[in-house]
């Protein structure tokens, strides 16, 4: 029932396989020997990616008036690029 | 099926989904959760080798795994929406609970991880970087409850058939908080247990 409703839906499903797929290359990124800084970066810009995604497609905020876009994905920003910039 | 209807099934292409109110308490939470972030990144930017030591003692597997159900859970209850919107209520409330079913599966996972650090001897003051691991992790932990008792309640009210094409500012509503819910995980987990 639930697998055939996903079928039905295929932006859900594709957002939730790219969602998947950036989480498992996080956690490799992990184990993979980068410097501090690097894998910062790399982690929360992959953060920042699923970010963009949740809130484009899963929130719906692409068809929400422009404050409201613009806020979440003002703060989404903020927080990813002081964090990355912390590590530097 | 209607392909054209929107993730959102919002009919006004600007318009919010879900309620308004709800809202201005979603930005609230993001302001504190985003204090909360800056908060670590400065402390553990004078300190990294506290931070790093704790970190080392964070295994990834639960973590992740975790991540992927909060993640399934955003899309069961995208897709709860969209379900509504074509109006298949059963598929819609099946949806829900299975969203409410992923959150279970993170809370028990989470509260094994909880154990294992108390069993450990960590707690809140055994440094600057468990203070804020435990401090920040159980914060978003309640949230999580939070979120499965909101969209739990919603699929009890579905069982009358009110949400229905052009009435779903209640399910929306749901929907926005558990998608804020994951939103936050999404940088905890990058911050905390990826980026060491």
């Amino acid at each position: 029932m639930t697998m055939n409703a996903l079928r039905d839906f295929p932006t859900v499903w594709r957002v939730w396989l790219w969602l998947t797929a950036l989480t498992l290359l996080a956690a490799f990124l992990a184990d993979a020997h980068l410097t501090p800084g690097h894998l910062a970066l790399a982690a929360l810009s992959v953060a920042w990616l699923k970010g963009l995604a949740i809130v484009e497609h899963y929130m719906a905020l692409r068809h929400a008036p422009a404050w409201l876009r613009l806020t979440v994905h003002g703060w989404l920003a903020l927080v990813s690029a002081v964090l990355i910039f912390s590590f530097l | 099926m209607n392909q054209s209807v929107t993730l959102s099934a919002s009919t006004n292409p600007r318009e919010v989904p879900g309620d308004l109110a709800m809202w201005f308490f979603i930005l609230a939470e993001l302001l504190v959760f985003g204090v909360f972030f800056l908060a670590y990144g400065y402390a553990r930017a004078h300190d990294p080798a506290t931070f790093a030591a704790g970190q080392r003692q964070l295994a990834l597997g639960v973590p992740t795994v975790n991540t992927l159900l909060l993640i399934a859970g955003s899309a069961s209850v995208a897709a709860a929406v969209r379900a509504f919107a074509l109006d298949r209520q059963r598929t819609a409330r099946r949806l829900l609970w299975l969203t409410v079913a992923l959150g279970m599966g993170f809370v028990v996972l989470k509260c094994g991880e909880f154990a294992g650090k108390l069993a450990a001897g960590i707690t809140l003051s055994s440094d600057t970087f468990w203070m804020f691991y435990l401090s920040l992790t159980f914060f978003h932990f309640l949230h999580v409850i939070l979120g499965m008792v909101i969209v739990g309640a919603v699929a009890v009210y579905a069982r009358d058939g009110r949400y229905r094409p052009g009435q779903l500012a209640g399910v929306e509503t749901a929907a926005a908080y558990w998608h804020m819910v994951d939103l936050v995980w999404v940088v905890l987990f990058a911050l905390v247990y990826v980026a060491r």
